[in-house]
């Protein structure tokens, strides 16, 4: 599979339809009421951990291509990782405009005064940054600080699932099983983990 | 561990357990969406019966009942506030004890049936606020605790009211295991001082919306205590003590440090994780009609329930 360009192209378009879809279809949902009793919870929820699996998605793209020998797929890689960012997004605009009512001065206070959410919006700015780094032209121009740069995405799902699991009543939850796929997927890319280091030396 | 050779590489040790991990991610990623995109509706209903009640005058707007009953968190049947309306429909409330025991000259097991006959059920409408900061407007149907209380005759040694739910890990799926019931050790108990118990705001939950609760709510009778944070209101309670020491309470012992004993409604004191201030008000309409209120002192009791802590130094607000 995926050795051609139209299949390539072919793959991407499923691509974008299974993040996009969904993503505008809860938010119709939300919009008429038909999502439970708590429509802004049930989306911040819903784009939060979509925001998770993109992201678990986008880092066994390389994995995934090694293994099945299908250097091709490594053009999907950066799809992917942008909707990283569109759902990070969307979470924190939900978070703001359907919980805050654009209350601005509670959500400063928010997020500088709970640490979980501290931590996930250090996340997204890092999403924010890898987003406005993406184009071909950026990576030329930035070079090896490019990947430096780039290489902070491992710290940015290591704080996704700390914000995770922390944003949870309970002590023990679901947050759990993402946070072991996470520590696997954190162990394989090990010698890669800190070179975003190197960018304040 | 697999050691390294010249013919496996590190990579592809690790590249098998995260492909297959990964699997079961998209794996659950599609259920979850899936199930999360069914209509609220699609789900059958347990039986519920019109009850006889004294109506309440109160004009506050009420949570609608479809969000009501759909809305729980109660981690006996799953730890989403979406499970518990899947998972109790086939809870048997039917026959159903409650024992009576402790510091009290008049203790023994009585049956709903003998409770439903002590006292005439009137309608109370109160807000209930979450700790998790959200608020529901609900028409309860029940009898102040303090008239079923009264009955067993508490001595002077009676200072706290201890209440515990059902342990039924066959009905209860949340109960057979740590994992599915959010860490609790079940069963779940609460507890009141005896002044508390007494109040007259305190109820004793039958129903609401002018019928028999419905399984996830807390059939068929649960407590209901409108100036304290929701996880004080315990369901579908078996067991009532009168105690001399203060009993053990759920959630403060599952986190010490977020929750406590008293658990009163304070705008002022934030949950170390989020603010009390404000609170989200579970009404009608979609996103675009959502609704914020400050939170008040009290969930906004005060007035009848402050003197109950005057005396009282510790804090009492969490």
């Amino acid at each position: 599979m995926l050795n051609t360009k139209p299949q390539l192209w072919l793959f991407k378009t499923l691509l974008h339809a299974a993040c996009l879809l969904p993503a505008v279809w809860m938010f119709y949902l939300g919009a008429i009421d038909s999502l439970g009793a708590d429509p802004v919870k049930a989306l911040i929820h819903f784009y939060g951990i979509g925001a998770v699996h993109c992201l678990l998605a986008t880092l066994s793209v390389s994995i995934i291509s090694k293994k099945l020998r299908t250097p091709l797929l490594m053009r999907c890689r950066r799809l992917l990782g942008l909707y990283v960012a569109f759902y990070a997004t969307l979470h924190i605009v939900c978070f703001l405009v359907f919980e805050w009512q654009l209350q601005w001065a509670d959500v400063v206070d928010e997020i500088i005064r709970r640490p979980y959410i501290t931590v996930g919006f250090v996340a997204w700015l890092i999403f924010v940054a890898l987003t406005l780094t993406s184009l071909q032209l950026a990576q030329r121009r930035m070079g090896v600080k490019w990947g430096q740069l780039h290489s902070l995405v491992y710290l940015s799902l290591a704080l996704a699932l700390l914000h995770f699991y922390w944003s949870q009543k309970s002590p023990w939850n679901e947050a759990i099983i993402y946070a072991l796929a996470g520590a696997v997927l954190l162990y394989s890319k090990r010698a890669r983990l800190m070179e975003w280091r190197k960018l304040f030396r | 561990m697999k050691k390294q050779t010249p013919t496996i590489s590190e990579a592809d040790v690790t590249d098998e357990t995260v492909y297959l991990n990964r699997r079961q991610l998209m794996k659950n990623a599609v259920t979850l969406s899936a199930l999360s995109m069914l209509p609220p509706h699609a789900q059958a209903a347990a039986k519920v019966y019109p009850l006889k009640y004294r109506k309440d005058a109160s004009d506050l707007p009420l949570t609608p009942e479809q969000k009501v009953i759909s809305y729980n968190n109660f981690y006996e049947f799953g730890t989403d506030k979406g499970d518990p309306i899947k998972n109790a429909q086939n809870f048997r409330t039917s026959p159903w004890h409650v024992t009576v025991s402790g510091e009290a000259e008049k203790t023994g097991t009585f049956t709903l049936e003998d409770i439903l006959k002590w006292n005439p059920l009137e309608e109370r409408i109160y807000r209930l606020r979450c700790v998790e900061a959200w608020s529901m407007v609900i028409p309860w149907v029940g009898f102040p605790l303090a008239d079923m209380l009264k009955r067993f005759q508490p001595t002077s040694k009676a200072k706290y009211v201890a209440f515990e739910t059902l342990y039924d890990p066959e009905q209860m799926p949340g109960q057979r295991s740590r994992f599915g019931g959010g860490g609790i050790n079940y069963p779940y108990v609460e507890g009141l001082t005896i002044d508390e118990a007494m109040h007259p705001l305190t109820l004793m939950a039958v129903g609401l919306y002018g019928k028999t609760l419905p399984p996830q709510n807390g059939a068929p009778i649960r407590l209901v205590v409108p100036w304290k944070y929701g996880f004080k209101s315990i369901k579908s309670i078996v067991s009532i003590k009168f105690t001399e020491q203060r009993p053990r309470t759920t959630w403060s012992e599952l986190a010490p440090n977020e929750y406590g004993f008293f658990a009163n409604v304070n705008p002022k004191v934030a949950h170390p994780r989020w603010s009390q201030a404000s609170e989200r008000i579970i009404g009608t309409g979609g996103l675009f009609a959502q609704k914020r209120r400050d939170t008040e002192l009290y969930n906004g009791y005060a007035e009848q329930v402050a003197s109950l802590y005057s005396g009282i130094k510790e804090n009492h607000f969490f």
